[in-house]
């Protein structure tokens, strides 16, 4: 088997020699297109429903410069840190799980029936418990961080090699020495991976849930947009949302090579 | 202090009275001397690690005793350490802190556990590594640090899994030499498993021979010889035959 040779066909060929981000700016460039030469031409009501980026590009400089865009994004990620600080109880309970037969027995029935319920289920009676604003937004969001946090980090006790754990007790650790110096740090990488995937479903979650029950938010400028048919700041809210979760989980998987050089998935 | 005697000791998977159970070891009695360097040999199977585990404290004897300086074995603990096969390095800690990491389960002050770290890098050789991670070092460095580790909490018997069996043939000969050179500057009781002949003949001053399952005491074959030991001298290659005799003694009548 090998493979196809580069330089067989001039199609291909081209191919190789297109620049990274071509086929993202021709996507851009046909968006144009459509938007602001043949909508309006073909059907003007459409035209509305799809601004063209060079719109999307005016209004998002508008809505940085205002302040709007930063006070959402702000109040958005003021949610997702605060679930973030409650979701972290996952680790500690993940560790007891983990290590601990007869509480995993215990506990594991409960995540089990829980785990399936996607968090936007939990909305409607989260409004009726917590009334629309910051803590209802809260606890959907945590319910999308704890879960994957908690799964992950029970899931890295289970794999830490017994013989890391025979040499700590061979070498005179006691039972919570071995949890804190190596279950704990083994676990580490997992647990990170556990963290990364919370916050990623942590951040879709949190939209969901301004969407409905929020009066700030990215979720909530982009709901509000709607009513006023300004599909620009629709888009430029989508971007917002769609760029920070990138930003969030570029941030981490940085952090995680810089604080766990030792973690294999980062050996190389 | 360091005298290791192992009084009547079965091991039995399972419960006893029921056909069922698995008989590892039985009826083993073994005294080893302050000091002395000792080999267990024979086959994968024979129970030679289960004996180790019950040394080590990891599992207790269905019956018997195994004691330390006259103290039973209990638990595991830096008294009785282990090295390991796999190393068991921490790989998330360097190679200083793997070395001082028994050292502070001990709750030594930070000055003392820094000279001793410094000690046992000289005396295996890894000076210009402290700072290295596991992951770094190739097979027989790593053992290395695992045997500075296990030497830097001074156990009173220090126990090896097979500790060179992954590594290839040179370097093993190497650490052998150097496991050698090491435990004449500090003797310690050791007692290691192994399944070749040639490394219990290298290195210990007592070889005992265990049948296979269930493993009893089959012989135990004093090494006379002076360090290091000629592989080409007669008494060895005469060692060696004898052991070979025992070990395969023991197959055919099984087979």
């Amino acid at each position: 088997m090998t493979a196809p040779d580069p330089a067989r066909h001039w199609l291909l060929r081209a191919l190789f020699r297109l620049p990274n981000l071509a086929a993202l700016v021709g996507l851009i460039l046909l968006w144009e297109f459509v938007a602001s030469v043949w909508l309006p031409r073909s059907d003007p009501y459409l035209a509305t429903l799809m601004p063209p980026p060079t719109q999307v590009f005016t209004t998002a400089v508008e809505l940085i410069r205002s302040g709007e865009l930063g006070f959402h994004l702000l109040a958005s990620l003021k949610r997702e840190a605060v679930a973030f600080l409650f979701a972290l109880a996952a680790v500690p309970l993940g560790l007891l799980m983990g290590w601990f037969r007869p509480i995993h027995a215990q506990l594991d029935p409960i995540v089990e029936v829980l785990r399936p319920i996607p968090p936007l289920a939990w909305i409607p009676l989260s409004i009726l418990w917590f009334g629309i604003g910051d803590a209802q937004n809260q606890f959907i969001i945590f319910l999308g961080m704890f879960f994957p946090i908690l799964i992950n980090t029970i899931d890295g006790v289970a794999k830490v090699e017994p013989v890391l754990v025979r040499a700590a007790r061979s070498l005179g650790a006691g039972e919570w020495k071995v949890i804190k110096r190596v279950v704990l740090k083994a676990a580490l990488p997992q647990i990170v991976t556990g963290v990364r995937v919370g916050l990623g479903v942590g951040w879709m979650a949190l939209v969901a849930a301004e969407l409905v029950g929020a009066s700030s938010g990215l979720g909530f400028m982009i709901n509000d947009a709607r009513s006023v048919l300004r599909t620009d700041i629709i888009v430029v809210g989508m971007i917002t949302i769609g760029f920070v979760g990138l930003v969030i989980d570029m941030l981490l998987r940085f952090a995680t090579r810089k604080l766990l050089p030792w973690s294999v998935s980062n050996a190389k | 202090m360091g005298r290791l005697s192992i009084e009547n000791v079965s091991k039995i998977y399972g419960d006893p009275a029921s056909e069922g159970a698995v008989v590892a070891l039985r009826d083993v009695s073994l005294d080893i001397p302050d000091h002395a360097f000792c080999a267990i040999l024979g086959h994968s199977g024979c129970g030679k690690t289960t004996l180790l585990n019950m040394v080590a404290g990891f599992e207790r004897p269905t019956f018997g005793e195994v004691s330390i300086g006259g103290e039973p074995v209990s638990r595991p603990g830096w008294r009785n350490t282990m090295i390991f096969q796999e190393y068991a390095l921490f790989p998330w800690m360097n190679v200083a802190e793997n070395i001082e990491f028994g050292l502070e389960m001990k709750k030594l002050p930070q000055q003392e556990r820094e000279e001793a770290r410094r000690t046992y890098v000289d005396l295996v050789g890894l000076q210009g590594f402290e700072t290295k991670y596991p992951r770094q070092l190739s097979g027989g460095m790593r053992q290395r640090v695992a045997i500075a580790r296990a030497l830097a909490v001074c156990p009173e018997v220090l126990l090896m899994d097979e500790p060179f069996a992954a590594l290839d043939a040179q370097t093993r000969g190497a650490m052998q030499d150097e496991l050698v050179r090491i435990w004449r500057r500090e003797p310690k009781t050791v007692m290691l498993v192994t399944h070749s002949i040639d490394e219990a003949i290298k290195l210990a001053d007592k070889v005992v021979v265990l049948s296979r399952r269930p493993g009893r005491v089959k012989d135990v074959v004093e090494i006379g010889l002076e360090r290091p030991r000629d592989e080409d001298h007669a008494d060895y290659i005469a060692l060696r035959r004898r052991l070979r005799e025992l070990i395969y003694d023991d197959f055919d009548e099984r087979s």
